[in-house]
């Protein structure tokens, strides 16, 4: 046993409302310079769509992630370590610029610079990257809310689905759309972490945010390729690849990630989680995909149990970490509760983001016989949620989203002053779930640590703020 | 042997390895930010495709024909019963077959390049203008000197390549380079020119692909990095990882 620490993140996919606040609040911070237009550290993507780059999910091609060779060891699927060499020169799994879109901004000076002239002036497109006039074909989210049907019908999951015996038809009467918001998953056996020659990116040990060296990378790219969720993003300027930071100076002063902290629905909670270090990789290689979401639950300790504790503090956990990952919204919603499920976790890289799958409304169909659906009668076909989070199985699913219908039906009965219905859980768990899920409060949602080890001074030297107070006595800073 | 040949032969090549070792270190240890392999998939991908990797493998076997042809002197292949028509039989088919599939990536890339693709416009900065100048100059008079001497009657290895070697003993044999023809004099200024540059362009990656395999095929697969060293936090520079503060996995 070797117990560490994560800074984790769970999306209430329910109670998502497509706004992207978190996409320009994340973009506003990490991406708004030059080289990093394209990239989206957290985007959302509507469900059914081909996502952001076109098509990540198709691992044939891009070949992210993890696969088991013969003897059911871990490997990159991009190859061994001398075929993946061969690819520095040219490598054919990497996406590029046109995978994603090329950027673009308007003339916006023409509005009001422009002299008398017949017609009323417009601001005409223009490219980010080479400055030449451009027409804009392609754009981030532009199968937004199903808008164009192709690109609905092309979602890799959909295709999965039906091709398993699913029969999701996209008819006007069964139609179904759902929020995806995505960031880097920071996962316990993160591919671009192995996959980088120049070992320029890394887990941090206190936290496990995986960060990229921006002095060490040499931009040969391999992270890019084999992070499966495609969240590692090449800055065609700076020749060095980025990704999401899980606002890492956020995190050493208690604070959640930009994106989490300004959800307007609420939907993203934080906390910390403590794991076993040691069955990391056993989890990662589990044979069935089906079974891998339960493997990384078994990675996840309980952080009450004493065991877990003394040994966390040996491998330098510090007591405020251990009484967070107590008290973590994230530790419920995934272990106590079984709410949440990790996206897409056959791509064997243990991701630390995981969803709550949505409810939806109740079909047609079967809407005159009852009055509270049941998971298998809602609008999103169970089959399709099964291939987004549990390789297929559609059991995890129902279950978490029945448990979902409980603490609706608990709280109808609440209401309506109905006898409680039977349920897997007591009517005050229930309660709980309630409040942390539908009212979500801040101090609920949220629950991280500062850095343990660091003084307000060295977080804000490492967060590159630098102090003007001349007669403190701790380099500026007010300590 | 008059001041431009002593300045040539004499003084110029130590000038050139000079800036190749001092300035890559300086650019290693207080500009690492911008030590880059530049790559452009990214922008360019169909071009590249064939272009990049054929030029990667061609510069690697020039490259080698060079240490073969430059370092290593003629009593060894003599030694080894090696006639010298036979040498450079061998040593022009090589580097003759190599030299061309280089100078065909090389057009490949300047095609790509500069061959009006806004976006590689937009991608292409100065030191790479000025590399891309020094380079193919470096070839085209690479291939000239090869090609003109296809009857082998000009025989570098009792000259050059002497001459190359007594360099590293800082008692350069100047008097060596009088006969040389003069393609593959200015052969020589070329590289010494391109070894100058060097470190100030895209070419450092070189030295960042000589090590990392190495330093990759060693390693854990996930790395852990525990922030008490990370420098940043210390004041001290953040450039690579000494071993001792990777974590493996086990």
């Amino acid at each position: 046993m070797k117990i560490k620490a994560q800074i984790s993140m769970v999306m209430n996919l329910d109670k998502c409302l497509g706004c992207h606040t978190c996409s320009i609040t994340c973009k506003n911070a990490w991406t708004n310079r030059k080289g990093t237009e394209y990239m989206y550290f957290n985007n959302v993507e509507t469900r059914p769509g081909v996502g952001y780059p076109k098509g990540w999910e198709k691992q044939d091609e891009w070949k992210g992630g993890w696969t088991l060779d013969d003897k059911g060891r871990l490997k990159l699927r991009a190859g061994g370590k001398v075929e993946r060499f061969i690819k520095l020169f040219y490598n054919p799994d990497q996406p590029g610029m046109d995978d994603y879109y090329e950027p673009w901004t308007y003339d916006y000076d023409e509005l009001t610079a422009a002299g008398r002239k017949r017609h009323q002036p417009v601001a005409r497109s223009r490219s980010l990257v080479t400055g030449e006039r451009m027409d804009i074909t392609w754009g981030p989210n532009w199968d937004d809310d199903l808008s164009g049907a192709p690109y609905a019908r092309a979602d890799v999951d959909l295709i999965a689905a039906n091709a398993v015996g699913a029969q999701i038809k996209m008819d006007m009467e069964d139609l179904f759309m759902r929020y995806l918001p995505r960031t880097c998953n920071h996962c316990l056996n993160p591919a671009c972490v192995a996959a980088c020659p120049s070992g320029a990116i890394y887990k941090r040990d206190e936290d496990g945010v995986v960060l990229i060296s921006q002095d060490a990378c040499r931009g040969w790219r391999a992270c890019v390729p084999a992070c499966p969720y495609k969240k590692v993003y090449y800055n065609w300027e700076t020749n060095k690849s980025e990704k999401c930071t899980f606002c890492f100076p956020r995190l050493e002063s208690g604070m959640p990630t930009i994106c989490s902290d300004t959800c307007v629905g609420r939907i993203r909670y934080m906390g910390v989680l403590l794991y076993d270090m040691d069955k990391v990789e056993a989890a990662a290689s589990t044979e069935d995909p089906r079974d891998i979401w339960r493997a990384i639950k078994d990675v996840l300790v309980d952080p009450t149990d004493p065991a877990v504790i003394e040994n966390a503090r040996a491998n330098g956990v510090a007591e405020s970490w251990i009484d967070a990952a107590q008290h973590s919204p994230v530790y419920k919603l995934i272990k106590e509760w079984g709410l949440a499920l990790p996206l897409h976790a056959e791509y064997r890289t243990l991701p630390m983001v995981w969803y709550i799958p949505p409810m939806s409304p109740i079909l047609q169909r079967v809407a005159a016989d009852t009055d509270l659906a049941q998971a298998d009668e809602m609008r999103i076909p169970l089959a399709y949620l099964a291939e987004l989070f549990s390789a297929g199985d559609p059991e995890p699913v129902r279950d978490v989203i029945n448990r979902l219908v409980a603490v609706r039906a608990h709280m109808r009965a609440k209401e309506v002053g109905a006898p409680e219905p039977e349920a897997e859980f007591a009517p005050e768990v229930l309660d709980e779930m309630y409040r942390l899920l539908a009212i979500a409060k801040r101090p609920d949602r949220f629950n991280i640590p500062e850095a343990a080890d660091m003084t307000r001074a060295e977080r804000l030297k490492a967060q590159r703020e630098f102090g003007f107070c001349t007669s403190c006595a701790e380099g500026g800073f007010n300590a | 042997m008059n001041g431009i040949d002593i300045f040539l032969w004499g003084i110029a090549p130590y000038i050139s390895f000079t800036m190749l070792i001092a300035v890559t270190i300086i650019r290693r240890v207080h500009f690492a930010r911008t030590w880059s392999s530049k790559s452009s998939e990214f922008l360019e991908r169909k071009q590249e495709r064939v272009a990049n990797p054929l030029f990667h493998l061609s510069i690697l076997f020039v490259f080698f024909g060079h240490v073969g042809g430059v370092l290593v002197p003629h009593e060894v292949t003599d030694a080894l019963g090696v006639s010298e028509e036979m040498y450079h039989m061998a040593a022009f088919g090589m580097g003759g077959l190599f030299g061309v599939l280089l100078g065909i990536a090389l057009i490949l890339l300047i095609r790509r390049r500069f061959g009006g693709n806004e976006r590689m416009k937009a991608n292409t900065s100065t030191s790479d203008k000025v590399l891309y100048v020094v380079l193919t100059a470096t070839i085209v008079m690479g291939l000239v000197a090869t090609f003109s001497n296809a009857s082998g009657a000009f025989n570098y290895r009792e000259s050059l390549s002497p001459w190359f070697r007594s360099l590293f003993t800082f008692q350069p044999d100047i008097a060596l380079m009088a006969q040389v023809p003069l393609a593959f004099k200015i052969h020589m200024c070329c590289w010494m020119i391109l070894f100058a540059v060097l470190p100030f362009t895209r070419l450092v990656h070189m030295f960042s692909g000589i090590t990392a395999p190495f330093k990759y095929a060693r390693r854990k697969a996930v790395l852990y990095r525990a922030r008490k060293h990370d420098v940043r936090a210390n004041g001290a520079r953040d450039l690579e990882f000494p071993d001792a503060i990777i974590l493996d996995r086990k």
